[in-house]
């Protein structure tokens, strides 16, 4: 082994953490490399003072007690007590939830993006594209797994949003008796609510319930438009793929379901970032929608991808239990993100999604996976 | 574990008595992380809140209880400083000092040396350092591959002896006696 081999391994030698055999290597290296035994020395003295200054900061720190009073009457606050109605959010929920996780992505792209644009489906410009010209059934809004929403916190004001009609009124549910305000973030609407809760304005038509084995069916469904690629296969696709992944992500597979295409990327912890290529008209609509994208206060800002208005949504609209009308509750878990922008070069719009925890994947790790793409 | 149970159960006594079993746990971690007395408490707050609505949903089968809480901590945590773009607020003025030797010497200086790294390098450094986690259940933790903890403990050391050094260099080169500036 030579020095540059070895000093990867040094921190992990001193912690202990590595095997018997890069062990042998390093002591080795160490008895006949005076540069790298100067290195451990320091590398000692740096780990020393890091637990030194840490223990150091939070020798005499401890909470007042005044936390656990306030967390207290928080709790005591909840809908239903404390433990009522967790317990009845998650009976049911967790049954589906796996497969809740797997469709959000698509949910997601189904809700913001129109499936009317057939004239100029991504499908034509991709070799092997031939994938059912179906999506799954989508309800109003995107619906997540069974975890329960947590309280929006105050999050930034995106200065850079637009406010369009600002008299909607909510239909049902608590939201400390204000409405929603449409807004317009980088071409795309958005039903922004002032509570904790979110969802549509007016009542939508409930979508049947599935039950597991139709949730199975359209699971497998799903998984059939799946096809293994390559980030080099997937660079010679027309619409321009993300170059740079977070570390540990890797392109596994393509969905092409006709009026677009969705990437995965995923660790091997499972977790997700999702790529979406939408055709669209250089000279129409940013981006085809639906309709807006509730979220709350806060959730979605402002941000730019090499030089042009991006949206980035922190969180998502927790539909899970309300069809057909009725409020969600807004879960601003740092697992969700969701950005969309246009293409500076293509006639594409494009969306990236992540289900992965925010030290796998943060809100700037996506922004620099959006900005990756040529 | 059976603390675990009951608060499972609804048992308000047991989530009481969790919350002053593993309250210094969260609170630490969220004050290394976040280098704020005030934003700790919010955090503990918010963590145990979210704990509280999740014990239903977890399964020990899984993960330890203490891996479940660190995780959401962190979590929290990473998500709180992005949100809010908290600075890491150095806490002294940096003396003027002429060696790695010294500065590493000095708690304060490595101090602000820490406060300037990424969330995602301060939080390995918090686990293994402060918690004596070893570097498998930190990747459990942070849902991340026992390599890149390595790789991250790495280059948070390696960053904090840069800066360090870099800190350690004078602001300005003074000109050599009897070298004239032209």
């Amino acid at each position: 082994m030579n020095c540059r081999e070895v000093q990867p391994l040094l921190v992990a030698y001193l912690d202990g953490e590595v095997t018997p055999s890069e062990q042998e290597l390093v002591q080795a290296h160490l008895a006949e490399c005076e540069d790298c035994r100067e290195e451990v020395a320091l590398l000692t003295v740096l780990q020393q003072q890091v637990r030194r200054t840490l223990r150091g900061e939070v020798e005499e720190a401890a909470p007042s007690p005044e936390v656990w009073e306030q967390l207290q009457a928080r709790l005591t606050r909840e809908e239903g007590g404390p433990m009522k109605r967790v317990h009845q959010f998650f009976t049911g929920a967790q049954a589906v939830a796996g497969v809740a996780v797997i469709l959000l992505l698509a949910l997601v792209a189904v809700l913001v993006l129109s499936p009317d644009r057939r004239a100029s489906t991504a499908a034509s410009q991709i070799p092997n594209a031939g994938a059912a010209d179906t999506v799954p059934a989508a309800p109003p809004a995107p619906a997540v797994d069974a975890a329960a929403p947590a309280p929006a916190s105050a999050g930034e004001p995106s200065g850079a949003e637009e406010t369009d009609s600002p008299d909607a009124q909510p239909p049902t549910g608590d939201n400390r008796g204000a409405g929603p305000e449409m807004r317009t973030v980088a071409g795309l609407r958005y039903l922004v609510w002032p509570g904790t809760q979110c969802g549509q304005d007016h009542p939508v038509e409930p979508m049947p319930t599935p039950n597991e084995e139709e949730l199975q069916e359209q699971l497998e469904q799903f998984h059939a438009q799946e096809q293994p690629i390559t980030l080099e296969e997937a660079q010679a696709l027309p619409f321009g793929v993300p170059a740079w992944a977070p570390e540990g992500f890797e392109l596994k597979t393509m969905r092409d379901v006709g009026t677009m295409v969705f990437l995965t990327w995923k660790d091997s912890y499972q977790q997700s970032i999702s790529f979406i290529a939408v055709p669209f008209e250089p000279n129409g609509m940013p981006m085809p929608q639906r309709g807006p994208i509730p979220v709350v206060e806060g959730a979605v800002q402002e941000v730019e991808v090499n030089g042009r208005p991006a949206a980035l949504l922190l969180g998502i609209c927790n539909m899970s239990g309300v069809n057909g009308g009725g409020l969600g509750f807004w879960d601003d878990r740092d697992t969700y993100a969701h950005m969309n922008w246009t293409s500076t070069t293509r006639p594409f719009s494009y969306s990236l999604s992540k289900h992965a925890n925010e030290i796998s994947v943060s809100a700037e790790d996506l922004i620099q996976m959006a900005e990756s793409v040529p | 574990m059976d603390l675990i149970r009951r608060s499972q159960a609804g048992d308000a006594d047991a989530f009481a008595a969790l919350y002053q079993q593993y309250k210094n746990l969260v609170y630490k971690t969220a004050y290394l992380m976040l280098n704020s007395t005030e934003e700790a408490e919010d955090a503990l707050q918010e963590v145990f809140l979210q704990v509280h609505r999740s014990l239903p949903s977890y399964q020990p089968d899984k993960a330890a209880f203490t891996t479940w809480l660190y995780r959401v901590t962190v979590n929290h945590c990473l998500n709180r400083r992005r949100k809010r773009r908290l600075p890491m607020l150095p806490l002294t003025e940096r003396p003027a000092s002429a060696s790695i030797e010294t500065h590493v010497m000095n708690r304060k200086d490595m101090a602000q040396a820490l406060s300037g790294l990424s969330e995602k390098l301060r939080a390995v450094l918090v686990l293994r350092y402060y918690w004596d986690l070893p570097y498998a259940d930190i990747a459990q933790i942070l849902e991340i591959p026992v390599g890149t903890v390595k790789s991250r403990l790495d280059l948070a050391l390696r960053a904090l002896r840069a800066e360090l050094v870099r800190e350690s260099a004078p602001p300005f080169r003074t000109a050599p006696e009897g070298e004239v500036a032209k």
